[in-house]
């Protein structure tokens, strides 16, 4: 006890309740203490010497706490040697980075870290602090960097290990179609901009013509006014509208193949509106009869751009988010040259891992992501399968069994047979699965557009209505009666009422830490009439904490000392759960002897006791006393439905502990009330029956929705199978075991800690922590909803009534430009003003 | 009137800069990420002490 309660005073002033003079936490009993400074732990140590050393410290530090962040850690992370490799590959350069003509490379790059301006300050010092780096720009938001380098005198491997000690990961983005979509993005923007300013200088000359300029007076000037306002007006309709022609094209010719009017797009009617109004206004400039509608159409055509780019931009977030899957598997893989023997010295090449054949050999190093599926040839490992199957618990891995791609190798470097690598792999296949799905739009967007064609229908009926009628005062009266109601009923209100709302409700839910891939989400999610959960990760916080323990405490650090020799997650719990181990190690280490990790547990020697952690039949097996009440406390963890601990001195059991994965807090009150609601909830977890039927009794779920050793495919079907009963079906899931079910089933959500892949095909994606994200998802879907009815509502009753005011010939273009704007002025303040998502 | 005949001319040829200017605005990505550059202002003028350190 002695040697560790010295170590604390042997610098004056520093007590354990010292802040760290990197993370400004408290240092704790045991401090790593250097020349100047003070520290928590080594990694908070290892950024300050790195800021220190490349002069960087004052500025970051200050803009730190500038923004309240002060006691955040940053750790150093280690960058893997493999991955390194493969951002210096020619492939990897060639495939992802664009040759700028100045010679220098350009590359957009994912990274991890980020939490702060000051992380953005010290990156964008790069150019100045690494040779070869020309500019480093960082998106916060995205958590991108676009970097240009010259790649004669500097490597991205240097920049990422240039990165890594101050705790930022490089990500090699893979990404296919990135740059594609931000210039259909960047196209649509530059002819809305231009479209409203088109709009706007027509409608300075259309205010001319209000306020008494007309053919009667100064003519020429009117004459001049209106070919001005044709030439801009034209502008427009080249420019933005054609967007909607085209549309409006492809929908007709659908129609006239499949010879029904339920495929007239509501584009249909917009371009109808707007063409006959610039038609007719065509005429009446070159004839210098009648009124021109210039202003009318081509604020129109801007409003309409203005909701189209809104709604492709709602969903631009999640889609940026997906482009990580591709960053899952490792992008180089070791290839054992020649023949393969049998020799785990033989030598190896490093290449793409796609290129791997069938029947190759590669060589996987301990702590590496598999890059291929293969059957293990040589060696034995713990595999950590979380990212496919879910399993927190790592498995032995020895000759002749199976790894996948994405798998962790933890313990031992093996040799793998390789079975399919590149986009044959499990993982390969599921990204381009989830690739290939289609984005289907919401359902009240579909209605909007399937009455596109008894739009036109209806206003063309009435348009000979209105012809006939007024066909007696003489044919100008009457073609000017006839466009006035074309122009009018222009579903622009219409056209913008629903991707507006739903648009707008997608950002809402982004700032609320929702991401909805599909705004048809909020029609599935209040159809949704089942819920099935997964358990780890979803329902429970998916790592192991200790949740109690008894006994010794003395035995019990030491006990985290010998775990922190294992990778297990057990160990993890005891490593969080004893944060003072890693300094109490150090002291140790001389006396720590004779440490080896079993299956059931881990043995040593420390201070020259022997200590043994395990399971307890395990360890009791050895132990040579009993301890009656820590066997009794055992017998309770057990029950609990958490994995029990016991933990001997020289044979003695001194200590239990039970580990488990803990519920999360708000999951009781949420799975009730969903089940007052008369849904149906069902846990799918691919957890023994007994740890998912003890859970479910906590939650009163009735045993029969209780479903345990499941695998990815027995989801899949599970959720299938409930499909097929007509139940509508909204999943929640992380890791890739989910994946497909969640893919399959109406409402996909990832929870916060998913694994990528489930990110990928979930509709729904969620970042704060627990399931009440899910719940306000559930409710604003409502209010959603509800707002786009309202817009709908109010828009057709707009047009209704304009028709009728046209048909009795009381709509001049003065009553148009005032009207029609205005009507969409309200849906958009109807859309603008919805209270859904706020934050709790 | 003749006015006209100078005043639109030079009209349109502001309007096709501006348009030029809109369009190299939004190809270059001016609007593709508009809070990190809010962060940056902040700390313009901490340039020199970092030069001083690392000549």
């Amino acid at each position: 006890m002695s040697v560790i309660e010295e170590r604390p005073v042997a610098r004056q002033g520093v007590t354990p309740e010292t802040a760290c003079d990197h993370c400004g936490l408290p240092v704790g009993k045991y401090p790593i203490l250097s020349e100047k400074a003070v520290f928590c732990c080594a990694g908070c140590e290892i950024v300050y010497d790195a800021l220190h050393v490349s002069g960087l410290e004052a500025t970051y530090y200050k803009l730190r706490a500038s923004e309240g962040l002060a006691n955040k850690p940053v750790l150093a992370i280690s960058e893997k040697e493999l991955d390194l490799v493969g951002l210096d590959s020619p492939q990897f350069v060639e495939k992802h980075t664009i040759l700028r003509p100045d010679g220098n490379r350009e590359a957009l790059l994912f990274l991890e870290g980020l939490h702060c301006t000051a992380c953005v300050w010290l990156i964008e010092q790069m150019p100045r602090m690494l040779k070869g780096v020309i500019e480093a720009r960082v998106d916060y938001v995205r958590n991108q960097l676009r970097l240009i380098w010259n790649n004669e005198a500097v490597q991205l491997s240097e920049v990422a290990k240039w990165l890594a000690p101050f705790g930022y990961k490089l990500q090699p983005a893979r990404q296919t179609n990135l740059k594609e979509r931000t210039q259909d993005e960047q196209r649509l923007l530059i002819r809305l901009g231009i479209s409203w300013a088109l709009a706007g200088n027509v409608m300075l000359l259309a205010l001319a013509f209000y306020s008494g300029l007309d053919m009667s007076n100064q003519s020429e000037l009117t004459i001049a006014g209106r070919w001005m306002s044709l030439i801009l007006a034209t502008f427009s309709l080249g420019i933005g509208g054609v967007i909607f022609f085209q549309k409006a094209l492809q929908s007709l010719r659908m129609a006239w193949y499949i010879k029904s009017l339920n495929r007239l797009h509501m584009d249909v009617p917009i371009s109808f509106g707007i063409l006959i109004g610039y038609v007719y206004s065509f005429w009446a400039t070159v004839t210098h009869r009648g009124d021109v509608w210039f202003d009318s159409i081509t604020v129109l055509t801007a409003a309409l751009l203005t909701a189209r780019w809104l709604h492709l931009k709602s969903t631009r977030l999640a889609m940026d988010a997906s482009d990580q899957l591709l960053t899952l598997v490792p992008s180089m893989a070791r290839r054992v040259l020649g023949k393969w023997i049998g020799d785990i010295n033989q030598p190896f090449e490093v290449v793409s891992s796609e290129l791997l054949n069938p029947g190759e050999v590669a060589v996987v190093y301990a702590g590496e992501v598999f890059p291929i599926d293969g059957i293990i040839a040589a060696g034995e490992t713990k595999v950590n399968n979380a990212v496919i199957t879910g399993e927190s618990l790592p498995i032995s891995c020895t000759v002749g069994d199976r790894v996948q791609a994405g798998s962790t190798n933890l313990t031992g470097m093996v040799h793998v047979a390789v079975q399919a690598s590149g986009e044959h792999t499990r993982i390969g296949k599921l990204v381009a699965w989830v690739r290939e799905g289609a984005e289907k739009p919401a359902e009240v967007i579909q209605w909007v557009d399937r009455i596109g064609g008894w739009f036109v229908f209806v206003v063309l009926i009435l348009a000979v209505i209105t012809g006939y009628w007024w066909w007696e005062q003489g044919v100008d009266t009457a073609m000017s009666h006839v466009v006035a109601l074309l122009v009018v009923t222009c579903p622009c209100a219409l056209g913008m009422a629903t991707p507006l709302a739903l648009a707008i409700g997608a950002g809402r839910a982004a700032r609320a830490g929702i991401y909805l891939k599909q705004t048809a989400i909020f029609d599935d999610v209040l159809e949704a009439d089942t819920i099935v959960l997964d358990k780890t990760g979803t329902i429970t916080e998916g790592k192991m904490n200790i949740i109690s323990w008894e006994g010794d405490v003395r035995t019990m650090q030491l006990a985290a000392v010998l775990e922190s020799q294992s990778i297990h997650p057990i160990a993890q719990a005891f490593l969080a759960a004893f944060p003072e181990t890693e300094a109490l190690k150090r002291q140790l280490l001389s006396s720590i002897k004779k440490v080896e990790v079993f299956s059931n547990g881990i043995c040593g020697e420390i201070e020259n006791r022997q200590i043994v952690v395990g399971r307890p039949d395990w360890v009791l097996e050895q132990a040579k006393s009993y301890n009656a009440a820590l066997e009794k406390t055992l017998a309770v963890y057990a029950q609990n439905g958490a994995t029990p601990i016991a933990i001997a001195s020289d044979g003695v059991l001194v200590a239990v502990a039970q580990v488990g994965d803990q519920m999360r807090a708000d999951a009781p009150v949420l799975i009730q009330a969903w089940q007052i609601q008369k849904k149906q909830v069902f846990i799918l977890s691919g957890d023994h029956p007994d740890v998912v039927h003890k859970l479910g009794k906590k939650l009163e779920i009735p045993s029969s929705h209780l479903l345990g050793h499941q695998t990815p495919e027995m989801k899949q079907v599970f959720v299938e199978a409930l499909k097929k009963d007509n139940k509508k079906v909204l999943m929640l899931g992380d890791g890739v075991n989910d994946a497909t079910a969640l893919g399959v089933a109406d409402v996909g959500i990832a929870v916060q800690g998913s694994s990528t892949a489930s990110m990928v095909s979930a509709d729904v994606f969620v970042t704060s922590a627990g399931l009440s994200p899910v719940q306000n998802l559930l409710v604003s879907s409502r209010k959603v909803k509800h707002v786009v009815k309202r817009n709908l509502a109010f828009s057709l009753l707009y047009n209704l009534v304009m028709a009728f005011v046209a048909m009795f010939g009381a709509v001049s273009p003065l009553v148009a430009a005032i009207a029609m704007p205005l009507s969409s002025l309200v849906v958009i303040g109807s859309s603008v003003l919805q209270k859904t998502f706020n934050k709790a | 009137m003749n006015i006209l005949m100078v005043m639109v001319p030079i009209a349109i040829m502001l309007a096709a800069v501006a348009v030029y200017a809109f369009a190299w605005a939004i190809r270059t990505g001016q609007y593709e990420d508009t809070e990190t550059p809010a962060m940056r202002m902040l700390w313009d003028d901490e340039d020199e002490q970092v030069k001083q350190k690392n000549p």
